[in-house]
């Protein structure tokens, strides 16, 4: 699947842009700050039909300017699909594929795949338990269309529940056994999906990290908070402590995910190199996951990625996705001379889009 | 709008803050209302002004009532072993106009969502339950909308009628209730209180 074509209108901070991309390999260069990661953004945006950062689409919407418009090109197989995206201020955004606007967003995701490396999703290995239930959660997404449905089930009950035991002194112990009667079978999806997700995506990575030179051995461990079964039981359980602190103790909203190199946590014991170079193992191996579930190559986008590398594993990273398991990709980087030492070493064509302030340098 | 006179200025402003209504069809209403006879004009606000003082809730269903009992909690011709449970009055009209339905209504005044400030005790739950214990109920008809809020009221009071030997059913989820029931057409909204089903009782 590839994006042959960009049209961004009042994005972040392009006025208009219009670009013709490369099927293969993209390297969009300039300064800190003129929109190098805005123009990732907005091909992110056309996939997912969120930003990169989860901004509002007012956020998202260039300063001083009331709409922004997104349209994409994009071939898949012998088929030629338009993705567009619309928004004004006080209206909401409209989706459309090939001009038929779609219903309901959770239509649109996945049906034009995209991973994406950010230098900021370190924190996912660094940080707290959110950010790796973040990942999962944004991973399967466009894996599983059914997972956001029973993820947006499980989050308006978890809701209530803490609303109901938030309400009163003397919270309605019915409707807490309602509520949690509610919540078991969503709880249960997600526990399921995240469960298949980490255990087919750990060989996936374990084969990139080998690849790319890293030392040791990778693991992932999921931790649901409850197992899938135990879901009820765990409720009851801790009633007495959900009662006491006013919020809802047990479930996946607690799941953690624990990584390890040479089984030491790699949250606490992990070098920045180390983190960086299994995150993007991780990354790669979604990547592979979401190939096969959609039977196409999706678009994958490194943004600034290089930092905290070493250069023999920018080569690999380099010639690793220029080869065939890969499709069309972005790279984003400060360094022109960088990219280009290592796309020469890999034999990779490459067109460069060198940016300034919101504009292309022809 | 500017107008010569304020006291039309004033009767379009009253006309237009109702729903629907904007200011060019409240000044083509004030306007007829200027040249309609006095006597009819004095009937019209009467008939309003009677309506707010005397309309009240009907003090075992919540149905909207001029008696302290509505008519249909008096009309001793209907199925009194059955009772429809539905989120507004509205919706009563909406199942009374297909005509299909000759049970009770009970109407809780919306449905259980506690991030809205939205309890059991805001509803009329315990009024419902009290009127099951005291009276020959059979059954409950649940007629709320197909939301996850009006999914926990209907468990909910499932859960209340536990103990007792009332069959708690619901509406065929296919057509759209609660703030849409008074739209669903009346075929589709009667055959779906004709094929409800039971409740699951260990939910
Ligand atoms: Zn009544």
């Amino acid at each position: 699947m590839r994006i042959t074509r960009l049209h961004i209108s009042q994005f972040k901070n392009y006025n208009t842009l219009d670009i013709e991309l490369d099927e293969q390999m993209n390297c969009i260069v300039g300064q800190n700050g003129v929109g190098k990661t805005n123009l990732l953004e907005a091909i992110y945006c056309l996939s997912m039909i969120r930003g990169l950062f989860g901004l509002s689409d007012r956020l998202l919407t260039k300063d001083d300017c009331d709409w922004f418009r997104l349209e994409g090109e994009y071939t898949i197989g012998d088929k030629i699909k338009t993705a567009c995206i619309k928004y004004a201020i006080g209206k909401k955004r409209r989706v459309s594929m090939n001009g038929v606007e779609y219903e309901k967003f959770s239509e649109h995701i996945g049906r034009l795949p995209i991973t994406c490396i950010l230098p900021d999703d370190s924190l996912i290995l660094k940080e707290s338990a959110e950010s790796r239930r973040t990942f999962m959660n944004v991973s399967l997404s466009q894996l599983d269309s059914t997972y956001l449905s029973s993820l947006a089930l499980y989050q308006r009950l978890l809701k209530q529940r803490n609303a109901t035991l938030k309400a009163d002194r003397y919270p309605d112990k019915t409707l807490l056994s309602v509520l949690t009667q509610q919540m078991k079978l969503p709880s249960q999806a997600i526990i399921q999906a995240r469960e298949s997700f980490l255990y087919e995506l750990i060989p996936q990575a374990q084969v990139f990290f080998s690849q790319l030179g890293g030392e040791g051995k990778l693991d992932i461990q999921y931790k649901p908070n409850t197992v899938a079964d135990q879901i009820e039981n765990a409720h009851q359980e801790s009633l007495e402590n959900d009662l006491r602190l006013r919020r809802t103790n047990r479930g996946p909203h607690r799941d953690e995910v624990e990584i390890t190199l040479n089984n030491r946590s790699l949250r606490k014991y992990g070098s920045q190199g180390q983190v960086k170079l299994v995150l993007i193992c991780l990354k790669l191996g979604f990547y592979s996951l979401l190939s096969a579930a959609k039977s196409v190559k999706p678009i994958l986008m490194l943004d600034d990625v290089f930092d905290k590398l070493d250069p023999s594993k920018i080569d690999h990273l380099i010639q690793l996705i220029s080869g065939e398991q890969f499709g069309q990709v972005f790279i984003t980087d400060t360094d022109p001379n960088r990219l280009k030492v290592a796309l020469d070493k890999a034999k990779t064509a490459a067109t460069f889009f060198h940016i300034d302030d919101g504009q292309l340098q022809l | 709008m500017e107008f010569s006179s304020q006291y039309i200025q004033q009767a379009v402003e009253q006309l237009s803050s109702l729903p629907t209504i904007g200011k060019k069809t409240a000044l083509k209403l004030a306007l007829h209302l200027l040249d309609a006879p006095s006597e009819d004009v004095e009937l019209f606000t009467k008939s309003l002004l009677e309506m707010r003082a005397n309309v009240k809730s009907c003090s075992q269903c919540f149905n909207l009532s001029d008696a302290e009992i509505c008519q249909v909690c008096s009309d001793t011709l209907r199925d009194q072993s059955r009772i429809c449970v539905v989120e507004t009055v509205r919706d009563v009209m909406a199942i009374e106009s297909t005509g299909q339905y000759r049970g009770l209504y009970h109407v809780l005044g919306g449905v259980i969502s506690p991030l809205d400030g939205i309890g059991p005790a805001e509803l009329t739950i315990q009024e419902l339950f009290s009127r099951v214990q005291q009276s020959e109920v059979k059954e409950l008809i649940m007629a709320v909308s197909p939301t996850i809020e009006g999914d926990s009221t209907i468990f909910y009071i499932n859960r209340m009628m536990n103990d007792s030997d009332v069959l708690v059913s619901a509406i065929a989820r296919g057509v759209s209730f609660g703030n849409e029931l008074q739209y669903a057409d009346a075929m589709t909204l009667g055959r779906s209180i004709a094929t409800r089903t039971p409740y699951d009782r260990t939910i």
